[in-house]
Parts: C-alpha cells; sequence; structure tokens
C-alpha cells in the first residue's frame, strides 16, 4: 500500500539557496527585513509595468491596427463599389446613342437634325430610370449600404441643368447638355472616390466647354464629343469590373 | 503634454472591434455575415463585440426580414464615428512620438 508522505513547507529563501548554483547574487538570508514573496511581487509588477509601457509605446502595434483599419475600409469600399461598373455602362450607350443619333440623320438626304436634338428626351429619361433600377437591385444585392441622397441630389442637379441648358435655341446647346453630363459624373465619381476618372471627366467636359467657345461649328463638336464620353465611360466601367473581381 | 496612451479607448482599441467600427464607417450600415466572414470570426464572438460596442453608444444593430430573409444590420452612430476618428489620430500620435524619440 502506498504511504502518503507529509507535505512539507519549504522557506523561499532556503529553497533558493537549495537550488543548483546557490543563491550566488540573490542571498535574501541577509535580507531579513524583507519578505521574499514581496520582492518577487515587486520585482514582477515593475517588470509587468515596464513591459506594458514598451507594448503600448511599440510603433509596431498601432502601425499594424492602422494597417488593418486601411486593409478593411478598402474591402468595404470594394464591396461597396460591386455592381457600380452597371451605370458607367449604361451611359456609356446613352453617349453613344447621341452619336448615333447624329450619324445618321447626317447620312439622310434631308438631314433631320431635329432627331438629334429630341434624343436626349429620350435617352436621358431612359438612362436615368436604368441607373435608378440598377441601383436598387445593387442594393438588395450588397452586404453593405451607403446612403443614397448625394446620388439623388448630383442626379436631379444634372436632370435640371441638362434639360434646362439644353432646351435653349442657340447652337451649342447639345454642347452644353454633354458638358453637364460630363461635369455631373465626374461629381458621381468624387462620390464613389474614383478621383483619377473623376478628373479625366471633368477634364474633358471643361476642354470641351473651351472648345466650344473656340470652334465656329460647334454643333460639329457634338459627335466628338458623345463619343469621348462613351469611351471614357466604358473604359472606367471596365476598369471597375475589372477591380471588383 | 499627456502621453497619447492616455487618450487610448480600451473599448474602441480592441483589434475585432476598431476593424468593425472602421467598416461601418466606410459604408452607412453593414450586414452581420458580412462583418463576420470580412473578420473571420464566429457568430457568437462577433455578437459580444457587437454587443460591447453597441453598450458603449458606438453602434446601432437592427434585425429586419427582407423577404423572408432575416438580416442584421449594424451603423456606426455618430459617437462611433467621432471615436473612430479620435482613436485614429491618437494611433498616428503614438507613432509619431515613438517613431521621433528613437
Amino acid at each position: 500500500m502506498a504511504s502518503t508522505a507529509p507535505v512539507q513547507t519549504v522557506p523561499a529563501s532556503s529553497a533558493i539557496s537549495q537550488l543548483p548554483g546557490g543563491n550566488a547574487g540573490w542571498n535574501l538570508s541577509r535580507e531579513p527585513h524583507r519578505d521574499p514573496r514581496s520582492i518577487r511581487v515587486g520585482l514582477l509588477t515593475s517588470l509587468t509595468l515596464y513591459y506594458k509601457v514598451l507594448c503600448m509605446s511599440n510603433p509596431t502595434e498601432p502601425q499594424d491596427l492602422l494597417a488593418q483599419v486601411d486593409r478593411l475600409r478598402s474591402a468595404t469600399r470594394q464591396t461597396l463599389m460591386l455592381d457600380s461598373w452597371l451605370p458607367f455602362l449604361v451611359w456609356a450607350a446613352v453617349c453613344f446613342g447621341a452619336l448615333i443619333s447624329y450619324v445618321i440623320p447626317s447620312l439622310l438626304p434631308s438631314r433631320p437634325y431635329w432627331v438629334t436634338s429630341y434624343y436626349w428626351l429620350v435617352g436621358a429619361p431612359a438612362g436615368m430610370v436604368a441607373t435608378i433600377i440598377l441601383g436598387i437591385r445593387s442594393d438588395r444585392r450588397r452586404p453593405v449600404r451607403r446612403g443614397n441622397w448625394p446620388y439623388w441630389v448630383v442626379g436631379s442637379v444634372i436632370a435640371a441643368f441638362s434639360f434646362s441648358l439644353g432646351a435653349l435655341p442657340h447652337p451649342e446647346a447639345l454642347v452644353v447638355t454633354l458638358v453637364v453630363f460630363g461635369v455631373g459624373f465626374a461629381v458621381f465619381c468624387l462620390i464613389e472616390r474614383r478621383p483619377v476618372v473623376s478628373a479625366v471627366l471633368l477634364i474633358t467636359a471643361v476642354g470641351a466647354g473651351l472648345a466650344a467657345l473656340a470652334v465656329d461649328d460647334r454643333f460639329e463638336l457634338y459627335p466628338v464629343l458623345s463619343g469621348v464620353f462613351a469611351v471614357i465611360l466604358v473604359a472606367a466601367g471596365m476598369w471597375d469590373r475589372f477591380r471588383s473581381r | 503634454m499627456t502621453h497619447p496612451t492616455v487618450q487610448i479607448d480600451d473599448v474602441i482599441h480592441q483589434r475585432v472591434r476598431l476593424g468593425i467600427l472602421a467598416m461601418l464607417v466606410e459604408a452607412d450600415a453593414a450586414d452581420f455575415t458580412f462583418l463576420r466572414d470580412s473578420l473571420e470570426l464566429t457568430d457568437g464572438n462577433l455578437s459580444r463585440h457587437l454587443q460591447v460596442l453597441e453598450d458603449a453608444g458606438l453602434v446601432t444593430i437592427k434585425k429586419r426580414f427582407e423577404g423572408k430573409k432575416p438580416r442584421t444590420w449594424v451603423r456606426a452612430t455618430k459617437k462611433g464615428r467621432s471615436a473612430l476618428a479620435g482613436h485614429l489620430r491618437t494611433l498616428k500620435a503614438l507613432i509619431d512620438q515613438v517613431g521621433g524619440g528613437q
């Protein structure tokens, strides 16, 4: 039968002195007024505090956290932009339609350019309705959401300006409509944090506005501008699609 | 001048909670499953962290049905947004201070 030996309690100072190597440098028995446990606790506390301060001041931890924040924010942005390439293609199609609405009448003998003017009365509302439907569908699908009010505000401003300025009876009315659309798209891209596309659209729109002032036959500028905007919007949409994959 | 560590709020300083707030500030609202998958957490773990943030008034949680599917949407409050901005400022100050002292 196994016998149980009584447990012996050994004072910490004598336990240390019995260790191999003795108690050199740690002769606690020479300090009779100090409790070795309190020394150990004190030492541990100061070490812990030192370590805590060191860790709190360690630049790698805050840098890590900031890097993580950047990574997550960018992932969230990408998820938000998951379907945003579609409206780009819708408006590219609208701009391409504007180009077609100029080319076809110019090939006909009677040259019915009224088709070109009236195109926007159909093209712009159709583009807006398609964009709204795509936006609603995309909102339902996405696991993240953002307030839609900036889009409504910018969209309303574009509609108001393009229709009121485009309706004016002067030859550059259609060019003005396209310039308004260009600036509006640039603002949309800025809201969606696409500074490069926004800058390209803004420069094109402003350049078109200045060219309209310099060129004699402003109506000739219209198809060129429609084509340029269509190409920029297709490129932006494709780039977005590529990035969101 | 006080050390930046004094301004560190333990509620936000936690890695997961900081991540949650970072994502919610970027989007207006995020789905529970999106947060869970992005942060690679379990349902229970994320719920616990969201509870802490909600108790601190940094997020609001709303559960609703969309069609037949129940969805939980989490939003950052105004307090949450400013708390995150303040915390990021503190972290940058900490890096600058330690980096400048080296």
